[in-house]
C-alpha cells in the first residue's frame, strides 16, 4: 500500500477525499500527523511497546470521527485531543492495573534507586528529562509535553486540552516546581 | 543539553515558545526519538480496512439474525392460527388433520399425486 499520494493538498481536501472512501488520503493524513501523535503519545508513555497501539488507535478513532469533523477546529487539534484522551485513559486503566508509573509519588521510590544507580554527570540530559517527565502527574506532564514536545502556545495547549488557558499556566507552574524537585532530587 | 540549559529550559515553561532560543540538538533528538514504526501507516490503514470487514461481517449477522427471528415468529403464529381453525372446524386436532389429510383416503390421495 503506498501513501504520500497527496503531499500538496491541504488537509481539507485530504478529509474530503477521506470521506468520499479514498483511503489513500486518510494514508496521507497518516503519514502528516504520525510524527506530532508519536510525541504526544510517546512523551506521555514514554517507550511503551503499547504506544504505537495507542496511536494507531488514535488515527481508527479520526477516521470514523471525520464525518463528524465540522473544521472549526485545526485537524491536527483534533487529532492531538483524540490521542490526549485516548493516552489519559490507558494511564487510568493502567494506574487502576498498577501497570504503569504514572505519578510523582508512586516514584519516589524509583527516584533514589535511579540517583543510585547513575552517576548524574554521565546520564544523558535527554534520557533525565524522559526520565523526569515521566514522574510528573499525567495533567501535569501532558501540558509539559505539549509545550516542549510539540512546541504548542498556551491557546493551542488549551484548545487542544480544552481547558482554561488559566489552567495550562497553573498546570505549567505546578510541573515546573515538580520537575525542578525531581530533577534536584536525581542529581 | 547540560543539566543547567535544562534546568533554564524547565524554567521557560511558562513562556510561549519555551527554550525557542534555547532550541537544541538534545531537544531536537528527544523530539526525534519519539517515532512509531516504519509501518505505522500500512498499519493503520490495514486495521480500518480489516475493522470495516469486521463491521460490514458484524452488520450481515445481525441483519441474517433479525431475518431469522421475524420468520421463524411468523411461521409459529401460522401453526398456532392453523391448528386452532383445525381444532374449531373439526373439534379434535391430529397431525394429518395439520397437514390437510384427516379426510383423504388412500385411493384419492393416488388419484391426487398421479391425476389418474
Amino acid at each position: 500500500m503506498s501513501v504520500l499520494s497527496y503531499p500538496d493538498f491541504s488537509d481539507e481536501q485530504l478529509v474530503d477525499l477521506t470521506l468520499k472512501g479514498d483511503h489513500q488520503a486518510f494514508g496521507s493524513i497518516v503519514d502528516r500527523y504520525r510524527s506530532m501523535v508519536a510525541r504526544t503519545v510517546k512523551g506521555m508513555l514514554g517507550d511503551a511497546v503499547f504506544a504505537e497501539d495507542i496511536g494507531q488507535e488514535a488515527f481508527i478513532r479520526l477516521f470514523y470521527s471525520l464525518s463528524e469533523f465540522r473544521g472549526e477546529a485545526k485537524l491536527s487539534t483534533y487529532l492531538n485531543r483524540i490521542a490526549v484522551n485516548l493516552t489519559l485513559n490507558e494511564i487510568k486503566k493502567r494506574k487502576r492495573s498498577g501497570g504503569l508509573l504514572t505519578s510523582n509519588e508512586e516514584s519516589d521510590g524509583r527516584i533514589e534507586a535511579v540517583a543510585d544507580e547513575n552517576d548524574h554527570d554521565k546520564r544523558d540530559a535527554k534520557e533525565l528529562l524522559t526520565k523526569a517527565l515521566g514522574m510528573l502527574e499525567p495533567k501535569f506532564r501532558i501540558v509539559v509535553v505539549m509545550r516542549l514536545l510539540e512546541g504548542y502556545s498556551t491557546k493551542e495547549t488549551s484548545e487542544v486540552l480544552q481547558i482554561p488557558a488559566g489552567t495550562v499556566l497553573s498546570r505549567l507552574s505546578r510541573a515546573q516546581d515538580q520537575l525542578k524537585e525531581i530533577l534536584n532530587r536525581l542529581k | 543539553m547540560n543539566n543547567e540549559e535544562l534546568s533554564e529550559l524547565i524554567g521557560s515553561l511558562g513562556e510561549d515558545n519555551p527554550g525557542k532560543e534555547r532550541e537544541n540538538e538534545s531537544l531536537s533528538s528527544l523530539r526525534a526519538s519519539y517515532t512509531f514504526s516504519p509501518y505505522f501507516t500500512n498499519r493503520v490503514l490495514m486495521a480500518i480496512e480489516g475493522k470495516k470487514r469486521f463491521i460490514f461481517m458484524d452488520d450481515l449477522t445481525l441483519r441474517i439474525n433479525s431475518l431469522f427471528f421475524k420468520v421463524a415468529v411468523t411461521g409459529a403464529a401460522a401453526i398456532i392460527i392453523l391448528a386452532v381453525s383445525v381444532f374449531l372446524s373439526g373439534g379434535t386436532i391430529s397431525f394429518d388433520s395439520l397437514l390437510g389429510i384427516g379426510n383423504a383416503s388412500d385411493e384419492s390421495m393416488i388419484s391426487l399425486l398421479t391425476g389418474n
